[in-house]
């Protein structure tokens, strides 16, 4: 039973503020990423937890008790690193022991331990190979099985699959999030790939400049982004221009010559500037048919066949961004109608929509 | 936290450091003592001393030579190395690391050997030294020009040039030299220390450069002979400053100016 | 491209390889043979068993302790150095001074150097008068600058810059996260020194070691200045064979001790080679 818990943890290099006082609550057993860009501070936030920073202010609190004083050798977490931090003068295994010799085991239950260990990570029969002799995965499997030796009470991964090759990481990740699921571990994932956070974590925290933008599930995040930020890092998204318009009770959005309903808008003056944000697969087209107006008109650019869906690009009409190419994803084939040059409708779902300033937007876009 | 587990290695990094710079602040104090006090007699016996200007003259004589001739047959060398016999760079490399391998003092007595019976003449100019100064420098000039070569990716630019209808001449002057003009001050700056630094060819062959000619007064005048030792640190360094500034100027990055053996 | 393709590879290395033979190769080789023949050109294997007598013998034991000691005081004194150069931040320009210092005083030999020694710790030197000023009497202890030991102080002064210069690859190269990660799996500075910072450092230590004992093993100013021949060393031996147009008697023990010296040295730069590929096989 290990729950990890950050109280407005602050720290700054110089002048650089790299964390704005973060709080986070991580239950027993979950994997939480912590996702952003390069600078966000996430990866500060793990070496502060790992030990190897001091946080300016604010504490760590593990199981409850705070441990600022235990120093990174005493807090019994398994880390693995972004670059190949094997030992080069160490066979595999004896990577894996390093962790059981310094606990002073003995050999044979050192043995018995680390050879499980590069067993569960699929290593059997590398045993002897040194670092130079195996592949960026297999060096990074190691890496996994050696901070998982200890019987860590976290574990801790800073951006471990970043230099490996595309299809070594999906496999990779995939195998961590098995082996993590297995032994139940407390895991703190640092990555700046979203879809490597969506589909490993149970919790995302999203970071940008040094503030924690938003926690939660990797479908919240998605469907419901908080923040500018947010929407614009996670997944993809459409922008439209638009302004205020509509009241209270019923908010809206004018956008070109169409006044499109959202649900967002409270605290927002009639007339103001503002841009929304769709996702493709919850952005709508429909076929205009001459009186009947369903949404903001738009003429097909171009169709992208991409195996389970299609997408389909269009260019708005009569708007002031008329540059901007919005995506839209429709679900298997058939999809010929909306062929280059035909004319149609363009709607989205008000529930997901995200209603931002074109200042918010454009320090999000910004920070990234 | 991290800082106080330094202390002792700071302690540690002041004691070496001061170990470097006594013996150079020892050099200053020491060439303006005299028997009643500061004085400036070692310097003006120096200046006055008819030999030191022929020793100056000759070990600058010989580091000009020994620099033009070394400049010449190793740019040569390494561009034809990379450009038309990468088989033998290995061999190439292994000749000039070889120079480590045979300490100058026994190149003296090899050397001495064979010109008294082939050549004697050949030792009764001061010229004889500068062959063996290049072969000396070797591994230095060598290292230097190799990694200004590699930095520049010789193939492409010789490549690209003939495409644009260069001839041989024109890559030569035109896009080779300039790209090497940093590694070339480098490699030139370390033949001029070797040069200048030489003492066992030198004395050995009877040769009063400025080396020799220090040894010689400083058995009688210490304080003189620290004088030249330190206008020789001085000028090494003014030297290599100077050659930073310029490779700066050059945009060429810092050239290759330490070697890992002497 | 055409016209110079005729031109054999090797053609235009000619000049090169003609002044490394003359000047260099030729020379050695004729220390090669006249160690093995007496003055009439019969072979001879006396000039070799001469080297053996206490005169010779003698020379080898303290050119090679004297080798020895400053190559191991050296290394250790450098390889801390650079480590303690690459982890301490601050003042921030010691980093490249100290890079600047060490390129320049390798190469600080000779006389130099022997007469910068003479004005710190020479009899009239400023440290040994500043020394009885305050009451102690350097050369009452026995020592002096032109003995064993002195030579010994003086060596380091360019044995651990060289040092330095051929460490701090190796030591830039270890990387940070190889101590985190050792700290994180529970290891104490201690541990992590002893299981991984020394046993990756060690061949590149014991390569720059051996050149360390083949450079102090050659070096010839500096001792001939300081000592002209008090302390017996090799190369000063060997110096006393030749001087200018002037070959003493007995000279062949002369190639005989030549090469002696170049079989030791030589011996060091192929044990450093072998180091060299060993250190290799990590550093990928």
């Amino acid at each position: 039973m290990t729950t990890v818990e950050l109280r407005s943890v602050r720290k700054t290099f110089g002048d650089f503020v790299a964390l704005h006082g973060l709080d986070l609550n991580m239950t027993d057993g979950e994997f939480v990423s912590f996702l952003g860009p390069s600078g966000c501070g996430k990866t500060t936030a793990l070496r502060i937890v790992a030990g190897f920073e001091l946080p300016d202010g604010g504490s760590v609190l593990l199981d409850g008790a705070d441990i600022e004083n235990a120093p990174p050798n005493k807090r019994d977490m398994g880390m693995v690193f972004q670059d190949y931090s094997l030992f080069p003068n160490m066979t595999a295994i004896e990577n894996v022991a390093f962790g059981l010799r310094v606990r002073g085991q003995s050999a044979s239950q050192m043995k018995e331990t680390s050879g499980k260990m590069i067993e569960m990570v699929g290593l059997k029969g590398k045993e002897g190979n040194y670092p130079h002799q195996m592949s960026g995965g297999q060096q990074q499997r190691v890496a996994l099985a050696r901070a998982l030796a200890i019987q860590p009470k976290v574990l801790l991964l800073d951006e471990p699959l970043s230099a490996l090759d595309a299809k070594v990481r999906v496999s990779l990740r995939n195998e961590i999030r098995v082996i993590q699921q297995e032994l139940a571990i407390s895991t703190i994932f640092v990555t700046h790939d979203q879809e490597e956070a969506l589909t490993i974590s149970d919790r995302i925290a999203v970071l940008s400049q040094g503030q924690l933008e938003q926690f939660g599930t990797p479908e919240e995040i998605y469907r419901h982004p908080a923040t500018p930020f947010v929407a614009a890092f996670v997944g993809e998204s459409n922008i439209f221009h638009g302004t205020i318009a509509g009241t209270d009770d019923a908010p809206s959005v004018r956008i070109g010559s169409v006044e499109m309903p959202v649900q967002q808008a409270a605290g927002r003056t009639s007339g103001e500037r503002v841009r929304v944000l769709t996702r493709p697969e919850s952005t709508y087209l429909h076929v205009t048919s001459d009186g009947d107006r369903k949404g903001i008109p738009a003429t097909v650019v171009s169709q992208q066949f991409q195996g389970a869906r299609t997408r389909i690009l269009t260019h708005l009409d009569h708007v002031e961004d008329p540059g901007a190419v919005i995506l839209t994803d429709v679900t298997g084939g058939g999809h010929d109608h909306l062929s280059g040059g035909v004319q149609v409708d363009v709607t989205f779902d008000p529930a997901t929509a995200l209603v931002a300033s074109a200042e918010e937007l454009e320090s999000a876009t910004v920070a990234q | 936290m991290r800082t106080r587990r330094h202390i002792g290695l700071g302690a540690f990094v002041i004691i070496v450091i001061v170990f470097f710079a006594v013996p150079l602040i020892s050099l200053l104090v020491f060439s303006f003592t005299g028997a009643d006090g500061p004085t400036l007699d070692a310097w003006s016996s120096i200046v006055e001393n008819p030999g030191f200007y022929s020793a100056l003259g000759l070990s600058l004589t010989l580091a000009a030579l020994t620099t033009i001739a070394s400049l010449i047959l190793m740019t040569a060398t390494v561009l034809w190395v990379h450009l038309r016999a990468m088989h033998l760079r290995a061999l190439v490399e292994g000749i000039t690391l070889l120079v480590f391998a045979i300490p100058a003092i026994t190149l003296v007595i090899g050397a001495t050997g064979l010109l008294l019976g082939l050549a004697p003449w050949a030792l009764g100019s001061p010229l004889i030294l500068v062959p063996f100064y290049v072969v000396l420098s070797f591994a230095f000039t060598y290292r230097a020009l190799d990694a200004g070569v590699r930095a520049m990716d010789l193939q492409t630019l010789v490549d690209a040039a003939q495409s644009l209808g260069a001839g041989w001449t024109t890559i030569l002057l035109r896009v080779i030299l300039p790209n090497l003009r940093t590694a070339l001050l480098g490699a030139a700056f370390l033949t001029i220390t070797v040069v200048l630094g030489e003492y066992v060819l030198s004395s050995l062959f009877l040769y009063e450069t400025l080396p020799v000619f220090m040894a010689e007064i400083g058995t009688a005048e210490a304080q003189g002979a620290a004088a030249l030792a330190l206008l020789t640190v001085l000028f090494t360094w003014g030297l290599l400053v100077l050659v930073s500034f310029v490779s700066r100027r050059l945009g060429g990055g810092r050239p290759q100016m330490t070697v890992v053996t002497t | 491209m055409t016209r110079s393709r005729r031109i054999p590879a090797w053609l235009g290395l000619l000049p090169f390889f003609l002044i490394a033979f003359g000047f260099l190769v030729w020379p050695a080789y004729s220390v090669v043979l006249q160690a093995f023949v007496d003055s009439a050109g019969a072979f001879t294997l006396e000039n070799l068993s001469a080297i053996f007598q206490a005169q010779y013998r003698d020379a080898f034991q303290t050119t090679a302790a004297l080798a020895f000691i400053t190559a191991g005081i050296g290394a250790i004194a450098g390889t801390i150095m650079t480590y303690a150069v690459s982890v301490l931040q601050r003042p921030r320009f010691l980093k490249s001074a100290m890079a600047t210092f060490s390129g320049v005083a390798s190469q600080f030999g000779g006389v130099p150097l022997a007469f910068a020694f003479v004005a710190t710790i020479g009899s009239a030197g400023l440290i040994t008068t500043w020394l009885d000023d305050i009451g102690f009497d350097l050369y009452g202890t026995g020592f002096s600058l032109l003995s064993f030991w002195g030579l010994v102080i003086v060596y380091l002064y360019f044995q651990i810059p060289l040092m330095m210069i051929m460490m701090s690859p190796a030591i830039e190269g270890m990387r940070a996260a190889w101590s985190e990660a050792a700290e994180n799996l529970g290891a104490s500075r201690w541990q992590y020194w002893r299981y991984v910072g020394i046993p990756l450092l060690t061949p590149a230590i014991l390569g720059a070691f051996v050149l360390l004992f083949a450079n102090a093993f050659s070096a010839y100013a500096t001792a001939e200045v300081l000592t002209s021949g008090t302390v017996n060393l090799v190369p000063i031996q060997i110096g006393f064979f030749v001087q200018g147009n002037v070959f003493a008697a007995n000279s062949q023990i002369g190639y005989a001790l030549a090469l002696g010296m170049i079989f030791v040295v030589s011996g060091a730069l192929a044990l450093n080679l072998w180091l060299q590929r060993r250190v290799a096989r990590w550093a990928q």
